[in-house]
């Protein structure tokens, strides 16, 4: 592929780069853009094609441009991505199911999913009232700097999204803002913005964050009710078990006096009869089982908050990402 | 005996494009770069943008560069991630938006750290290759 104009070079970078995370992809297109644009505009007199094979020349093809950034991606991956894949060598499957209460990941997607029915509340009234407000104005003269406003603001939450996906959820978000040319006129910027798709992936994503974080909690929430249950009711259980070994005071309540007097022997035997009251074997079983039960439950809500945080990183790399 | 049948030439340098010198010098530049990042932004008293440097560094050295310009950005990048460098985004009147950086006290701190660092490598190589040539 010839290369003559950024557009050129740009696209073929993208094909270089086809592998790598969105978000990787999208810094280096803007990172690219910005350079070969300040470059370009050096020397505004002589032709695109010819300067542009100068500035490639020291700038670097687009096949030496992608090994630059994977290279440098290697060296600095999301923080929660690079813990996954060193607990991802522990091959046991019982230090796997367990070795969620220790990572880190898990928490921060648990945390993810707090801050989400906040921010997803907020992005929802921006999009349902700005959208149509901005749109609606659109009749108007005054109604384009509005509108133009609008899908900045979206970007520019986009982008703050992406930082707080990225450092939660571990996905390769993009770590600039995009590139935004500058010098056009209003109706071309409405037109861009209407026509790039991502304006529209992210709307829809501002607009869904908040069922979907009702739907994450929904069984997130159901999970760790079931898990507290299970493990309260059978410590209580327990508890009230082994208190009652201790005081004497079991559901057995039965007290035998001949006479009123307690001869010593009978005294020995009652202890006996009376621990013996208490000992509700197939009780404490089933309390055991199911406090084993309810523990089990609660890392299955750390499991099921680490794979809701995984599914929506990929969502948010799908819908958020500009390529 | 086959195995030595490359030792007559063993003192010929690789060609620069030969893989093994590709490797060796992007395992080498990777620290290096924001090493001489930081020099030339503290040297700069002020803000640079991303092009700026990449052409300071170019007119800096008159034989080939030792890297793509390319390699400059994500390197600023994780400097002002690392809270070495600040950076604030200014509309330009001839062409695109610039990210200008600055330098930031960690960054002189850090520079001080790394130059000390990198002086104390460099003679320790230098004495061990000096140590190998006739």
């Amino acid at each position: 592929m010839t290369i003559e104009t950024v557009a050129d070079y740009l696209e073929a970078l993208k094909q270089a780069l086809a592998e790598a995370p969105r978000g990787l992809v999208q810094d280096a297109l803007t990172d690219a853009e910005e350079h070969l644009r300040a470059a370009l505009a050096q020397q505004p007199e002589r032709p695109e094609a010819e300067v542009l094979a100068e500035i490639i020349e020291t700038y670097g093809t687009p096949e030496q441009v992608a090994a630059e950034y994977h290279g440098t991606e290697a060296a600095s991956p999301p923080d929660a991505a690079s813990r996954s894949e060193q607990e991802a060598e522990d091959v046991s499957l019982l230090r796997r199911f367990f070795g969620v209460v220790v990572d880190r990941q898990a928490y921060a997607a648990l945390l993810y999913l707090c801050l989400a029915p906040f921010s997803g509340a907020l992005y929802g009234l921006w999009v349902t009232v700005g959208l149509p407000v901005s749109a609606g104005l659109l009749i108007l003269i005054i109604g384009a700097p509005i509108f133009i406003l609008f899908v900045a603001s979206v970007r520019f939450v986009s982008h703050v999204e992406g930082r707080i996906v990225e450092a939660l959820l571990g996905v390769r978000m993009p770590r600039r803002l995009p590139y935004a040319p500058e010098g056009r006129s209003f109706l071309e910027r409405i037109k861009a913005a209407f026509t790039d798709v991502r304006t529209w992936t992210a709307i829809i994503y501002m607009a869904v964050l908040q069922p979907l974080a009702a739907t994450y909690w929904l069984a997130t929430g159901l999970l760790l009710f079931l898990s507290f249950l299970l493990s309260v009711t059978s410590l209580g259980g327990l508890f009230e078990g082994s208190t009652g070994m201790v005081t004497g005071e079991a559901h057995g309540n039965f007290d035998i006096a001949i006479d009123g007097a307690e001869p010593e022997a009978w005294l020995w035997l009652k202890d006996q009869f009376l621990w013996l009251g208490q000992q509700d074997m197939v009780m404490q079983i089933v309390f055991v089982l199911t406090l084993v039960l309810g523990v089990l439950m609660g890392v299955l809500v750390l499991h099921l908050v680490k794979a809701f945080g995984w599914v929506h990183g990929q969502l948010a790399e799908r819908l958020l990402v500009r390529l | 005996m086959v195995a030595f049948e490359d030792s007559d030439r063993q003192d010929e340098p690789a060609p620069p494009d030969s893989p093994h010198v590709k490797k060796f010098r992007k395992e080498l530049s990777s620290g290096l770069i924001a090493l001489v990042l930081l020099a030339l932004l503290a040297r700069a008293r002020g803000e640079m943008y991303g092009y700026e440097i990449a052409k300071t560094l170019g007119q800096a050295v008159s034989d080939a560069p030792q890297f793509k310009q390319s390699a400059l950005y994500p390197v600023l990048r994780s400097l002002h991630a690392a809270g070495l460098l600040e950076s604030r985004v200014q509309v330009s009147e001839s062409g695109p938006p610039r990210r200008y950086y600055r330098i930031t006290q960690e960054g002189e701190a850090a520079l001080a750290a790394w130059t000390a660092t990198w002086r104390g490598m460099r003679s320790f190589v230098d004495a061990i290759l000096d140590e190998n040539s006739p």
